[in-house]
């Protein structure tokens, strides 16, 4: 599966009001589906709501969604909190309507924006709800940021929380491990963060992959971890957990290239991984900022040199990922439990 | 002597010659519903010249008035409208009084000299349920119930139709004293919904889904009658009703007859109604003890509903502060009969709820086996079939499909057909289509007597539990699902509610 920017679907339809009421933004879309010859019948697979921020955040977010429809076709909706200001009980809606022709089949799906202020802020789920895709998982991607959600009840309705653990960890990684400590116990959670290490973790394991090699990961001196601040603590956890290497061992050093050198005594394994996740912030599909694009981790171990390519750290490839895998992972919530405690 | 020339021409259905008398003419359902609906069909051409409306109420007003109010009900109606409120007649009177009937007779007799509707009346009580038998029975002491033969006096009633099993006998016995069973036709707006009919062609007219409707496949059913709105104004009513009376007791049991009866030899009204009253007989009835263990009772607490704060029941307008009415029921339902034995039957219906929504969803058994490794299924859900009856009439299926890649990963994928968009033709409103029917004279779509007084005995025992006592009322937030006790009484089994 790839994403390609020039296979991104086509609007079809939209409406927007800068102050409406609820009832409005489901007559849109049952009028879009009535005008718009989707046929009478629509495939769906997911509900994705994304929880953005205030500021210029939400904009990059919904950027980085829209596209996603043709791999995970359903709906997407995108809530605005919006702070302060006399009208702040007003809702701002807009709805769009996509459509991307594959072969001889159509893919619909919807994005339904709404800037919600005031205390309904603090219940968007009573929002959210009337307008998920009955029976189809709920993945909430918590855009905005993972320490604070006004309105548990959005919580409740995830089937998976999608976070940006490197957006978060802009605050301090050790509370961002306990942010997403606590996600963790209520819901399975992807973090977008991991998700970009992978190619990575991927390279320096099979280094390892003959049985001479492995044996020699019980002997492990120490780890270096040069990288974003959450990224890189993610994959030392990772490595920590998987080797029962100490986390005193382990040195952090920042920087916008993921790097890593493990001690292996007389030699060492090396990591060069790139810049998989840019600056931590979400990035927007087009134009793809440096490093996001198509990259390579490359791991080497005296003469062995794996590489594992892949399609970059775009959001929105990552978010793909994360869709495809809604589930529990052991081995995040292993390395996420760890990573909080490491270069503090 | 029949026409020679419209032999074998499909000429649509057309309204006879004939008065509808509309008792509750100033009220909220005529003005709603019913005014709206029959400027719809004079829309669609199926009321002839020879139609008049009479309505009869207390309200003081005279013909003109009671036109203007018919026009003002349909306010972008076409000229045809117009024309036809023109002949409406309005009768103005209490129904305990005599004088009202007589009235009202000599109307009748003007119109079908002017109108020309031939003698011919459907009377349709939309007014208060105290009224229905005084109605029907001054009809019959007017002579205007039974008329003579070549001409139709038909009785259209509301719910509810009775308060428990004995006012619905009373009051059965009432109407019958006036009218014939086959004169009375018992509205449940839910079976004019096209999907309701639906599922009629889904199941019989399809050779893909009938084999696996059965216990051999499905391994419960759940149906939702979700409702987002409180009681507004009508809390008064509503505290001598309830969610078990207001809705199971009709819609509920109506949608389980038609989605789970055995195929009937004709879809005619005999054919279909003989079959849901078989099915109706096959409800489990529940003792005490069942009752405290298979069914909920919830009311509302405030909160959010649709981005607005919403206040609970107990402080709506005309509502006990200390009420105990039900505004939520959630009920485990078994069927004794060959094909559905064994599979159990969650409904639940509420006020307050997320979203308005009526659906009827099969979730069928897991396949027996699974040839493909766990992780790539993970998240396979069992295949499901859900009737959605409102508001986006619909079927959709759910099903699992390969993910495109070189994975063999299974996801499952919701395919919705929704007959609005497939059909080009406007799906007529329920009220429409059972309006045409009772001047046509279909009953097919209304219910039989001995389904009535059948739907009761299965919601009694409930009732008389409750009203003893033996099963607390739980409470709920608006803007949820329900109460707590409505998830435990269903994952009891292992299973959860859908997300409608
Ligand atoms: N409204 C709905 O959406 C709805 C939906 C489903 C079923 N229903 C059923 O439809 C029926 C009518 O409901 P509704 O909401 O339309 O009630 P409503 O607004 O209260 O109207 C009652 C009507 O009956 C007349 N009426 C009552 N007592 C009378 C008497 N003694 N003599 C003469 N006229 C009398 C009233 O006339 P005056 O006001 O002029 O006195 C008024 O026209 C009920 O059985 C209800 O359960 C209603």
């Amino acid at each position: 599966m790839t994403d390609t920017a020039s296979t991104d679907g086509r609007m079809i339809d939209s409406w927007s009001a800068p102050d409406t009421r609820f009832a409005d933004v489901v007559k849109e879309l049952d009028r879009m589906r009535a005008d718009a010859e989707i046929g009478s019948t629509r495939a769906a697979v997911v509900n994705l709501v994304v929880l953005a921020a205030a500021d210029d955040g939400a904009t990059r977010a919904i950027d980085s969604v829209v596209g996603l429809g043709q791999h995970h076709p359903g709906r997407i909706l995108v809530i605005v909190p919006r702070g302060g200001g006399g009208d702040e009980d007003r809702m701002a809606a807009s709805v769009e309507l996509y459509c991307s022709r594959v072969e001889d089949r159509s893919l619909w799906w919807d994005v339904v924006r709404l800037e919600i202020g005031g205390p309904v802020a603090a219940h968007a789920e009573s929002v959210v709800e009337p307008l998920l895709l009955h029976d189809l998982p709920v993945a909430l991607w918590l855009a905005g940021g993972t320490s604070r959600v006004e309105s548990p009840g959005l919580l409740d309705l995830a089937s998976v929380i999608i976070v940006s653990g490197e957006r978060a960890a802009s605050s301090s990684p050790s509370a961002t491990a306990a942010d997403l400590a606590g996600l963790v116990r209520l819901k399975p959670v992807s973090d977008l963060a991991w998700v970009a290490i992978e190619p990575a973790r991927q390279a320096l394991a099979r280094v390892f992959d003959a049985p001479e090699r492995a044996a020699r990961l019980e002997a492990v001196g120490g780890l270096s971890v040069e990288g974003p601040p959450w990224s890189s603590r993610l994959l030392a956890g990772w490595f920590c957990e998987r080797t029962g290497l100490g986390p005193d061992r382990v040195r952090i050093v920042p920087g916008e290239e993921l790097r890593a050198e493990v001690d292996l005594g007389a030699d060492r394994a090396e990591l060069d991984a790139g810049p998989v996740w840019p600056a931590g912030r979400v990035t927007p599909d087009r134009p793809e900022p440096a490093g996001s694009g198509p990259g390579v981790a490359v791991a080497r171990l005296g003469s062995t040199r794996v590489s594992v390519s892949h399609g970059g750290s775009a959001t929105r490839r990552l978010l793909s990922s994360a869709l495809s895998h809604p589930w529990r992972d052991r081995r995040y919530e292993a390395a996420l439990e760890l990573a909080g405690r490491l270069g503090q | 002597m029949s026409n020679p020339l419209t032999a074998g021409m499909e000429l649509g259905r057309k309204a006879p010659p004939v008065a509808l008398v509309v008792f509750g003419a100033s009220g909220d359902l005529t003005s709603r519903k019913l005014l709206p609906a029959l400027a719809a069909l004079s829309r669609r051409r199926q009321l002839t010249d020879a139609f008049a409306v009479v309505g009869v109420a207390r309200s003081d007003m005279d013909d003109l008035a009671f036109r203007k109010l018919a026009a003002e009900a349909v306010p972008d109606a076409d000229p045809e409208w117009e024309e036809l409120v023109k002949g409406f007649r309005y009768v103005q009177g209490d129904y305990g009084h005599p004088d009202t009937f007589e009235a009202l007779h000599a109307v009748l007799d003007e119109v079908d000299e002017s109108r020309g509707t031939n003698g011919n009346r459907v009377f349709y009580l939309a007014t208060v349920p105290e009224q229905f038998g005084v109605v029907a029975a001054a009809l019959d002491k007017h002579g205007l119930a039974r008329l003579a033969p070549g001409h139709f006096g038909r009785l259209v009633i509301e719910k509810p139709f009775g308060h428990d099993p004995q006012s619905a006998a009373a009051l059965d016995a009432t109407i019958h004293s006036a009218f014939d069973e086959d004169s009375i036709y018992r509205i449940d707006h839910y079976l004019g919904k096209e999907t309701v009919q639906n599922v009629l062609a889904l199941r019989f007219a399809n050779a893909i889904f009938e084999p696996v409707w059965n216990r051999q496949y499905v391994d419960h059913i759940q149906v939702t009658v979700a409702e987002s709105l409180g009681v507004g104004h009508r809390g008064g009513f509503y505290e001598t009703a309830g969610a078990l009376r207001d809705i199971v007791q009709n819609h509920v049991m109506q949608v389980l007859g038609i989605t789970l009866m055995e195929p009937p030899a004709t879809v005619d009204a005999q054919g279909i109604r003989d079959e849901k009253v078989k099915l109706l007989k096959a409800i489990e009835i529940m003792d005490e003890d069942q009752v405290v263990t298979s069914s909920v009772r919830g009311q509302y607490d405030a909160g959010w509903v649709e981005g607005e704060p919403v206040i609970g029941y107990r402080q709506e307008e005309g509502v006990a502060p200390d009420s105990t009415t039900d505004t939520y029921v959630a009920m485990r339902l078994a069927v004794d009969n060959w094909r559905w034995a064994g599979v159990p039957i969650f409904i639940r219906t509420g006020k307050r709820l997320p979203k308005r929504v009526t659906e009827v969803a099969m979730s069928f058994e897991k396949v027996p086996h699974l040839p493909f490794a766990s992780a790539l299924t993970r998240d396979l859900e069992a295949n499901s079939l859900v009737v959605r009856i409102q508001p986006d009439e619909g079927v959709t299926v759910g099903f699992g499909a390969k993910v495109p890649g070189s994975e063999f990963r299974i996801r499952t994928v919701s395919m919705d057909f929704a007959y609005g968009a497939a059909f080009i033709e406007e799906s007529p409103d329920a009220y429409e289509r059972l309006l045409l029917d009772a001047m046509v004279g279909d009953p097919t779509l209304f219910i039989r007597s001995d389904e009535v007084e059948q739907s009761w005995k299965v919601v009694a025992p409930v009732l008389s539990a409750w009203e003893a006592g033996d099963v607390p009322v739980s409470r709920y937030e608006a803007g949820s699902w329900g109460p707590r006790q409505a998830d435990r009484l269903i994952e009891a089994g292992g299973r959860r509610w859908r997300r409608p």
